[in-house]
């Protein structure tokens, strides 16, 4: 099954797939993300909803209170899942962008490293189109 | 002098520790962070000097509580911890993370001591000082291009090729073969960093395979007909027992001390450069007075070293300025904001190479102390001399590019503008 890259079906593929992160209690965060310059009008806008160390919501759109928001193009997002890119190195040399609450984003890192997560954009990259 | 203040309430010691963590997220997630982590290191220190991160790593950045982490010999390091945790359950698939499973850089005591005894006794005083005329002769031959053009990327051309060269000819690499190592080197130390691409670490992996192939050669060849060299000392050792070391064991100490004394050696050079060409006033008293070249050195040392962090492990729990953290824990030491602590170094943002307050932490400290510390530092000295003789004037001719790595830290480029002066 293929699904368009950053649709609301691939968003709801990776949310039937979340979950089997390790519980991190207490790392609960909503991660606002804003990709620029896609291949569709306008940016686009999603983000992810963490609870325990845990991704429990993944949609297209805004959070009203999101802990922080990460901001980078699309082809950067593109060779982030494709795994050309590593998030640590595109956030140093500033292709990836972060405002808010940077230290929340810390947490975050045990639960984006985790063999679950990487497993989870695994079945993603093989299934997205672009 | 920091002053300590009362016990902090929950709630105080809960915002102090975000705040530390919202420092440390600037320098490992911003490129402000990036150019400029120091700011960050004295907010931490201040904030929470010994701070579990929200990551889950400690951090640890008081001089003091540095220097007495890296002593306890209760704490170590453990691969196997740090590799799965980074890496995931096959990591020893990974050429390049099988070989700092099997480094002395990661060994605890005895092997440790067993290994370090043994470089200890070759890699010497005097073999060190009998490399002091190659240094300078090879710096001239380096710098000839560079001042017949009036200036260039003093980095690439300059501080790159010197340390590996100088390396190479303490180990016994033929000085034909060593620019061939340079990249598969750096492919390998690219392994230190955070933030690794599949394909990064398969070119690691590609680096660690051609240098061990290439290091069984050079150990075969040396087996064969000896030299007055480093590896050629290495094969002859005999242990009290009369046991000689195996080609693994001869392999991994060649690709450590390549892989030490390279690039840290490199980024020691040019920081140090970028420093005394940011700060002239200090350039031109040294210029005033070569005398000033050691503390210079260790100046740039302490102000901009090329590695800013080190990581331990403890297996039991361990006091560190009266906070206990658990057993089984990854601890940074940010060497770097040691540096810069005031309790140990007074007005410690300020560059000043007459600055005489002790030994920075730069070489870590403990059994791990840096092995080519004397190495790095003579290089470090030759080359200011020899800068100083050959060029009247230098001068940045831009702003100098920050590569985006930490543990070592430099730049992508360093251009100058050179004029030389009369050696008539």
């Amino acid at each position: 099954m293929k699904v368009k890259y950053l649709s609301d079906d691939y968003f709801n593929e990776l949310e039937q797939r979340a979950g089997k992160e390790e519980e991190r209690p207490g790392a609960n965060i909503g991660a606002q993300y804003v990709i620029t310059d896609p291949p569709e009008a306008g940016d686009i806008r999603y983000y992810l909803k963490i609870e325990d160390g845990r991704i429990v919501q993944a949609r297209r759109g805004a959070l009203d209170e999101p802990s922080f928001t990460v901001t980078m193009s699309y082809d950067s997002s593109v060779r982030l899942q494709e795994g050309e890119l590593h998030p640590a190195t595109g956030f140093a040399t500033g292709e990836l962008q972060v405002s808010g609450d940077k230290a929340s984003l810390l947490t975050m890192i045990p639960v984006f490293q985790s063999s679950a997560y990487q497993a989870l954009i695994g079945d993603l990259r093989t299934m997205s189109e672009y | 002098m920091t002053v300590r203040t009362g016990p902090h309430t929950r709630d105080d010691s809960a915002d102090r520790a975000r705040a530390a963590d919202a420092a440390l997220a600037e320098v490992l997630l911003t490129p402000e962070g990036r150019a400029e982590p120091y700011s960050r290191y004295k907010r931490l220190r201040e904030l929470d000097p010994v701070h579990h991160s929200g990551f889950g790593m400690w951090i640890i950045s008081r001089y003091d509580d540095v220097d007495a982490l890296l002593r306890d010999s209760s704490v170590g390091k453990d691969v196997r911890l740090f590799m799965q945790g980074r890496f995931g359950g096959d990591w020893e698939e990974h050429a390049s993370l099988r070989r700092m499973g099997t480094s002395m850089l990661w060994a605890n005591p005895p092997e440790h001591t067993r290994l370090r005894r043994i470089v200890n006794n070759t890699f010497t005083v005097r073999r060190v000082a009998a490399l002091e005329g190659f240094i300078e002769k090879l710096a001239d031959e380096l710098l000839d291009p560079i001042a017949r053009a009036g200036g260039g990327d003093i980095l690439n051309e300059f501080c790159y090729p010197l340390p590996l060269q100088v390396i190479a000819e303490l180990l016994g690499v033929p000085q034909r073969d060593a620019p061939s190592l340079r990249e598969p080197m750096r492919d390998f130390q690219r392994t230190f960093e955070l933030g690794l691409t599949a394909d990064e670490l398969l070119q690691a992996d590609a680096g660690a395979e051609f240098s061990d192939e290439y290091f069984r050669g050079l150990v075969a060849a040396k087996r064969a007909e000896p030299a007055d060299d480093l590896l050629s000392a290495l094969i002859a050792h005999e242990d009290d027992d009369g046991g000689k070391l195996s080609e693994i064991e001869l392999i991994g100490y060649c690709n450590m001390i390549m892989g030490a004394g390279f690039e840290t050696t490199t980024h020691l050079l040019a920081n140090g450069l970028n420093a005394l060409l940011s700060h002239p006033d200090q350039l031109a008293r040294l210029r005033a007075d070569p005398e000033l070249v050691e503390p210079a050195v260790e100046e740039i040392l302490r102000y901009d070293p090329p590695v800013h962090l080190v990581l331990r492990m403890n297996a039991g729990p361990v006091t560190v300025g009266g906070v206990e953290i658990p057993g089984g824990q990854v601890i940074a030491t940010i060497l770097a904001g040691a540096n810069r602590d005031p309790d140990r170094f007074t007005d410690p943002e300020r560059f000043d190479i007459g600055r005489r307050e002790g030994l920075p932490i730069s070489f870590s400290a403990g059994i791990h102390h840096c092995l080519g510390w004397a190495l790095a530092k003579l290089q470090a000295e030759v080359v200011l001399r020899v800068l100083l003789r050959r060029f009247d004037h230098m001068e940045l001719v831009a702003e100098p590019v920050r590569r985006p790595r930490l543990t070592l830290r430099g730049f992508e480029t360093l251009d100058v503008k050179t004029v030389e002066g009369d050696r008539s």
